[in-house]
């Protein structure tokens, strides 16, 4: 390995320290002698499995619909492709309030959609469980769709089209070619995009609310605890910092290339 | 057997190509770099389109205004340049790719080929000559009508050329198209070579053909022969930079002037006497070639001077020198163009 020049080490040392500091503040406060009692509570509890399901179930979605939008954004040449693709990365830079917002006037109760979707099957997302995976897809898709899009543009086409000279269907040729090597990519942005919805808030409490047991996620449940219990807040985020830890250490080489 | 002829136009020329390939004959295409085979190789493969003209294998069109096959369904079996494999699956796994293939023949091929001890490694960790060998087993495995083999020798080592070698001498029911710019391998595969340059083909003949009457200068350089383009009026040629040249038959009009490497006499001081050629030059490079001597001469003329490895010690040559080189009227080849 090169010598790396002293400044940048002191430099790189501030900023890790900066990152740590809010960690190492929450741990210096965590009521240690108290915790077994705070993580037995309803409320965590509730909190964590919905957060858990919400974020897996929205992992879900995303994967499902995310590989089919990367592909197109990937390999189409339309000229459209550049602003359909700004539109379908917008929920990454927007206020996630403001996507809150959005997706109630167009699936809530008055919705254009929200509307049908009632009409119609009977169905509403507006303070739901259901809604707050809505939220958390609508968050998240994008951090999936930037991870695999680029996987599938570093794809040489050469490698599809000699499978095809050697007659395999286009079926066979994603699933045993172009699938397997975007594997790892897809891994990294379904790991990106899972901690993104673990940790959504505007979007949810704008759309779903913050009920209890319904769609009171882990982030929701700190901030309510903040101001009535705050070792209880605490005590939350212990739990939200070791799940989001306990999923993305082992893909921490999916993102960073492995020596 | 595949017909060929049509256009595609490219950014910086117009590839117009017309061949034909039987059964069982492989055909050598040769030609600088950007000439456009690599573009036959991908028309007849299906991966780009013509843009008038037809392609027919077997008589059935494949390509044409009205009919496009696809890749998928045109039986050809494409061996690109940089080989193409599927790194993450093993070397058996790249070969039995094909719906076409079959058990046993992929086991044949991995005999044949000498891949038995690699058969289970990863292709992405084959060595070059290995990949070479299961990209081409892997384009036959697929049972195609047409097979088409994108420089499979280069950066080769001398096991695998010979085992890719000796299977194109022996395969059968297949038509071969084999791309390259090492005129040995050309002249030791095929009876028939396709010089293409710019997008056109500039000259089509047996290795000997070519040796004794080339069509350009890139066919005179392949066989290692000086061609100059010239003027001739009677027994006295005009090079296009000026140069006069003495032949020793009255010619009239264009003519192409081969001047073999070993005709040319190469002196320190301007020699006199004899009726011949005398030129100024100035040596460029030198090859020791065993034997021989070859000696890349620039001046009035550029061209390749073979002489023996007494002479060039008695001359005492080095790189730089100026020397004076001739050759008799009676060694010069003239063509009519």
């Amino acid at each position: 390995m090169n010598r790396i020049p002293k400044t940048i080490v002191l430099i790189a040392t501030i900023a890790i320290l900066f990152l740590m500091s809010p960690l190492i503040g929450l741990l210096q406060r965590m009521p240690w002698s108290g915790l077994t009692n705070l993580l037995g509570s309803d409320i965590i509890l509730d909190a964590f499995l919905l957060s858990l399901f919400v974020s897996f179930s929205a992992a879900l979605v995303v994967f499902i619909f995310g590989i089919p939008i990367a592909w197109v954004l990937a390999r189409s040449n339309f000229s459209f492709m550049k602003l359909l693709r700004s539109v379908v990365l917008l929920p990454m830079v927007l206020p996630p309030v403001v996507g809150g917002t959005a997706l109630l006037f167009a699936f809530g109760r008055q919705g254009f959609l929200g509307k049908w979707l009632n009409d119609w099957f009977g169905l509403t997302l507006p303070f739901t469980t259901a809604g707050s995976v809505v939220a958390a897809v609508f968050v998240s898709i994008p951090f999936f769709i930037v991870a695999v899009e680029s996987a599938f543009r570093s794809i040489n086409e050469d490698l599809e089209k000699t499978a095809e000279t050697l007659g395999a269907s286009s079926s066979k040729i994603f699933l045993k070619i172009t699938l397997p090597r975007i594997f790892p990519s897809i891994l990294a942005g379904l790991a990106l995009s899972w901690a993104r919805a673990l940790g959504e808030f505007g979007a949810t409490i704008t759309f779903a609310g913050n009920m209890p047991g319904e769609t009171q996620t882990l982030p929701l449940a700190i901030f309510l605890a903040l101001e009535t219990n705050p070792e209880e807040a605490l005590a939350l985020s212990l739990v939200m910092i070791v799940t989001s830890l306990a999923i993305l250490i082992p893909f921490r080489d999916q993102w960073l290339p492995s020596r | 057997m595949l017909e060929l002829d049509g256009s595609l136009d490219l950014e910086h020329f117009t590839l117009k190509v017309k061949l034909e390939i039987k059964r069982n004959e492989t055909v050598c295409l040769l030609g600088p770099n950007g000439s456009g085979k690599s573009t036959i190789l991908k028309l007849i493969g299906g991966l780009k389109k013509l843009t008038s003209g037809n392609l027919r294998i077997n008589t059935n069109t494949i390509d044409s205004g009205q009919t496009f096959v696809h890749p998928r369904f045109r039986n050809v079996g494409w061996v690109p340049q940089n080989q193409m494999l599927f790194d993450h699956l093993t070397v058996k796994q790249n070969i039995e790719f094909s719906p076409n293939s079959s058990k046993k023949e992929v086991s044949e091929l991995i005999e044949l080929f000498d891949l038995q001890h690699i058969q289970n490694k990863k292709a992405g960790n084959c060595s070059g000559g290995e990949s070479q060998r299961v990209a081409i087993s892997r384009a036959i495995a697929s049972k195609p009508q047409v097979l088409l083999l994108d420089e499979p020798s280069t950066a080769l080592d001398e096991e695998s050329k010979q085992i890719i070698y000796q299977y194109l001498k022996i395969q059968k029911g297949v038509a071969t198209l084999l791309v390259t710019h090492d005129p040995v391998e050309a002249a030791s595969l095929s009876q028939r070579l396709i010089i293409l340059e710019k997008g056109e083909i500039t000259q089509v003949g047996t290795p000997d053909e070519i040796k004794t009457s080339p069509a350009t200068p890139y066919s005179a350089s392949l066989v290692g022969l000086n061609f100059v383009p010239a003027l001739a009026d009677g027994l006295v040629a005009v090079t296009d930079k000026g140069v006069e040249l003495i032949l020793s038959e009255s010619i009239q009009g264009q003519v192409n002037i081969v001047i073999p490497p070993k005709s040319i006499a190469l002196y320190k001081e301007k020699p006199v006497g004899s009726p011949r050629n005398v030129l100024m030059a100035k040596i460029l490079e030198i090859h020791h070639l065993g034997e021989n001597v070859r000696i890349n001469l620039d001046g009035q003329l550029n061209f390749i001077a073979e002489i023996t490895n007494n002479a060039f010690e008695v001359l005492d040559l080095h790189k730089g020198d100026e020397v004076w080189a001739a050759f008799k009227a009676t060694e010069l080849i003239t063509t009519h163009t």
